[in-house]
């Protein structure tokens, strides 16, 4: 896979217009976003699969749209409802992979997340999530909204395999 | 005036001479056998008259004789006429010797040379019978040409040779041969004088005057059309006089006077003014030149504006880009504190093959997006300064335009006023000219009356000679000399005991024929059986026809030559020689018949001549007396002595 290889670069040897767009302290705050609601919601550390997820539903716009505004969503009757966006999931997962991991492990390194094995769950040093960027956009702000909800949507679901499979993912 | 036969001779090829000489005023009788050349004496006279064929047989004659000579006696004159011989198989000679007061033939061919031609011949003999000029004019649409009588016509009622006065179906000389017999008909009016001597003359000047009368007829028809259409066309000038501005609108007139006074003032003279411009179209050129360079001018402002639009757009999209990487990168800013060691993964402490960037990396990155951002923003404004300093001019470039667009409009109308002036002058003067015409024609129209009393006047004229003219008159003149004609028919008929001769007989003009009129309807001599009456009436119509000759004193010669009337008793070649004229029937009728002849003269006498040559030789002493020629026994025209 082409893209794959751009990510064995070293971040600043990287073109510039996707070092930003992909940078680890976005992709790492969109991640937090995500954990943080998930044990607001579930009340838990969150699964490790359900990281993955995060970049490829919500920073490619039209998946992002397709997901539902409210977390209490019926998974099943959704992934029905949007199976055309389904079906490039997969592959989208599969190249976005590097740069979640590289964002974990960003994360993990200034310690504002930490992997256990029960999953994800917030550091020492959390991210101050509700401080506001000297910058901002329309687009990325949705992107935080959208990574919050997905957070408290994966919170509601009781098995992460039954998401995985509805989803059509193999992390 | 009588014009009879003195003598004719034949002259030898050796100048000799032979004569055969006739009573005047009395009957010549020239009896004798087959082929002694008594038929020749008609044919020589015929040929001496200026006939344009020679018709004398073949034989003795043609071979044997160099001149043929006649003398006529014009009351008392002499009057030599002597043609050359054309030879055998010749047709005619131009040759004649014409001489007037001669006692006798010239003893030798010496003196004879030619003096005159066969028409020259024709028109003097027309001239001594007193032929006067005189025409007969075909009915309109005949194809013939005029045809004035002449002495070639007079000469039909003279002649019957042996051939004719026998005929059924011919009367008269040469009536079987083409055109003659309408010669004949055309010109017996004048020879039985239904046609007066000034007949020619009164034509001549009716055809004159009736030519003049059209002329004038014609002119005068057009003038009164041009009065009648006058009126019309003046009211039409007048309504276009004013339709071009040439007179007011309010002008009116009730007569044509008054219409005519009008015309007058809309036709007199003016001068046209119009704007003298300078050249109008030059200025469109000008204009529209100026038009061009203002609309090239707006499309290189546009494509700047355009320009520089496009510049604007991509530094914008730029920006959005820039901004888009400078939100993402802000998320560095959520980290509260520098993190070290970013080389080893923080879960193994393994070293990590691709170091995840430090914080500060990310930090600078997104100063650096920042310095440009507002790079850009510097940039920005300078282009919308330039996008609106071009379009104010292309605002005023447009406001220019649409002023050179309203002038070039201006002058466009402007031209099609001044073009449409120009046409109404044109018009102005072209109805000027008509109505200037008009006038000028309309002025001689008055003229008309002095046109019409020449018209009375010419018409009466005409009236006067058709009067004088009469057809109808002269076709009654006819009809009674003809009348007379049959009349005298009649009685020889009766005389000499013909079939049908108790009827009223009458000379046919149209058919050129006797008629007798029965009861049951008219019968034409060819209808009319037996040679005996053929020739009998033959007799009678050239002797009634000539009684009226002779007593109108017409201008037709005063004898009448018979070849052979007995031969419907005495074929020719049954030559009896001398009888007695009482032994039988046939007998009988030859005597009645020359009887008659002879009566005819003597009760004539002196004014009628008639030679006849005949085989029979009647026993009777007045037979005798009229014999001048008797050819027998060796006797005859041409002497043995010449055939050598």
């Amino acid at each position: 896979m082409p893209g794959q290889t751009r990510y064995e670069a070293l971040w600043r040897d990287r073109p510039q217009e996707e070092a930003a767009h992909f940078n680890p302290a976005f992709c790492g705050e969109l991640l937090a976003r995500t954990i943080k609601e998930f044990r607001k919601q579930a009340g838990r550390t969150m699964p490790l699969v359900y990281a993955f997820l995060v970049a490829p539903l919500v920073l490619h716009p039209n998946a992002r749209r397709a997901l539902p505004g409210r977390a209490n969503t019926a998974f099943a009757s959704w992934a029905g409802d949007n199976a055309d966006m389904l079906s490039t999931l997969a592959d989208r997962t599969l190249r976005l992979r590097p740069v979640t991991r590289e964002a974990l492990l960003f994360l993990v390194q200034i310690g504002a997340a930490e992997i256990s094995e029960d999953g994800l769950g917030i550091g020492n040093h959390p991210l101050k999530l509700s401080g506001k960027p000297s910058a901002s956009t329309d687009e990325v702000d949705e992107m935080r909204r959208a990574s919050g909800m997905l957070g408290r949507w994966f919170g509601n679901q009781a098995d992460p395999a039954a998401v995985l499979q509805a989803m059509g993912v193999r992390v | 005036m009588t014009l009879q036969i003195r003598a004719i001779a034949i002259y030898s090829h050796d100048g000799e001479r032979r004569d055969v000489r006739f009573n005047l005023g009395a009957l010549n009788i020239v009896t004798g056998a087959s082929k002694t050349g008594k038929s020749a004496l008609l044919d020589i006279v015929d040929y001496c008259w200026g006939r344009s064929e020679c018709t004398i047989a073949e034989g003795e004659i043609r071979r044997g004789v160099s001149w043929f000579a006649v003398i006529f006696d014009n009351d008392g004159e002499g009057i030599l006429v002597a043609r050359r011989n054309p030879g055998p198989a010749g047709k005619a000679s131009d040759e004649i010797y014409f001489e007037r007061n001669v006692e006798d033939f010239p003893e030798t061919t010496v003196p004879l040379v030619k003096n005159s031609t066969a028409d020259g011949l024709r028109q003097r003999l027309s001239a001594i019978l007193g032929v006067a000029e005189n025409v007969h004019i075909p009915e309109p649409g005949a194809t013939r040409r005029p045809l004035d009588a002449s002495a070639s016509q007079a000469i039909f009622f003279c002649l019957q040779n042996q051939d004719e006065i026998a005929s059924r179906r011919l009367l008269f000389h040469r009536q079987g041969e083409e055109r003659i017999p309408q010669a004949i008909k055309d010109t017996l009016p004048y020879f039985v004088g239904a046609m007066g001597e000034d007949h020619f003359l009164k034509q001549k000047r009716y055809e004159d005057a009736r030519r003049r009368l059209r002329a004038l007829e014609r002119s005068y028809a057009d003038a009164l059309a041009l009065t009648d259409e006058a009126s019309g066309t003046a009211r039409n000038l007048l309504k276009e006089a004013k339709r071009v501005g040439l007179l007011d609108l309010d002008a009116s007139a009730d007569s044509l006077e008054g219409l005519r006074a009008l015309l007058g003032h809309a036709a007199r003279p003016r001068s046209l003014e119009y704007a003298k411009t300078d050249d109008p179209a030059a200025d469109l050129t000008d204009l529209e030149e100026r038009r061009r360079r203002i609309r090239i001018e707006l499309q290189e402002l546009r494509d700047d504006i355009k320009d520089l639009q496009r510049l604007t757009r991509e530094a914008s999209e730029f920006e959005t880009e820039a901004r888009e990487q400078q939100a993402r990168l802000a998320s560095i800013e959520l980290v509260a504190h520098d993190a070290t060691g970013h080389e080893t993964c923080p879960l193994c402490d393994s070293h990590l093959a691709i170091a995840v960037p430090a914080v500060d990396e990310i930090r600078k990155s997104l100063g650096r997006l920042d310095r440009q951002l507002s790079t850009v923003r510097r940039d920005n404004p300078r282009l919308q300064g330039q996008i609106a300093e071009l379009e104010m001019k292309r605002t005023s470039r447009e406001v220019d335009l649409q002023i050179v667009q309203g002038d070039i409009s201006a002058r466009i109308a402007d031209n099609e006023r001044l073009r449409i002036e120009q046409d109404q002058f044109t018009e102005q003067a072209r109805v000027a000219g008509r109505v200037g015409y008009y006038l000028e024609n309309a002025r001689t129209l008055s003229d008309g009356e002095g046109l019409r009393l020449q018209v009375a006047r010419v018409r009466a004229e005409v009236g006067e000679l058709e009067a004088a003219l009469d057809q109808e008159a002269m076709e009654e003149r006819l009809t009674t000399a003809l009348g007379l004609v049959g009349r005298d028919i009649t009685d020889y008929a009766g005389r000499l005991e013909l079939e049908h001769g108790e009827n009223s007989l009458r000379l046919d003009r149209k058919n050129l024929t006797v008629v007798a009129d029965t009861i049951n309807g008219p019968l034409f001599l060819y209808q009319i059986g037996s040679g005996e009456n053929w020739v009998g009436y033959h007799v009678a119509a050239h002797l009634a026809l000539h009684k009226l000759f002779r007593t109108l004193n017409r201008p037709v010669p005063a004898f009448v030559m018979l070849d052979q009337p007995s031969q419907a008793h005495y074929p020719k070649e049954k030559d009896v020689g001398e009888i007695s004229g009482a032994e039988d029937e046939d007998q009988l009728a030859v005597a009645r018949l020359y009887r008659l002849l002879l009566d005819y003269c003597v009760s004539m006498a002196p004014s009628m001549q008639i030679i006849v040559a005949d085989h029979v030789d009647l026993l009777q002493e007045w037979f005798r007396e009229s014999t001048v020629e008797r050819w027998r026994d060796g006797i005859k025209l041409v002497p043995m002595t010449w055939l050598r």
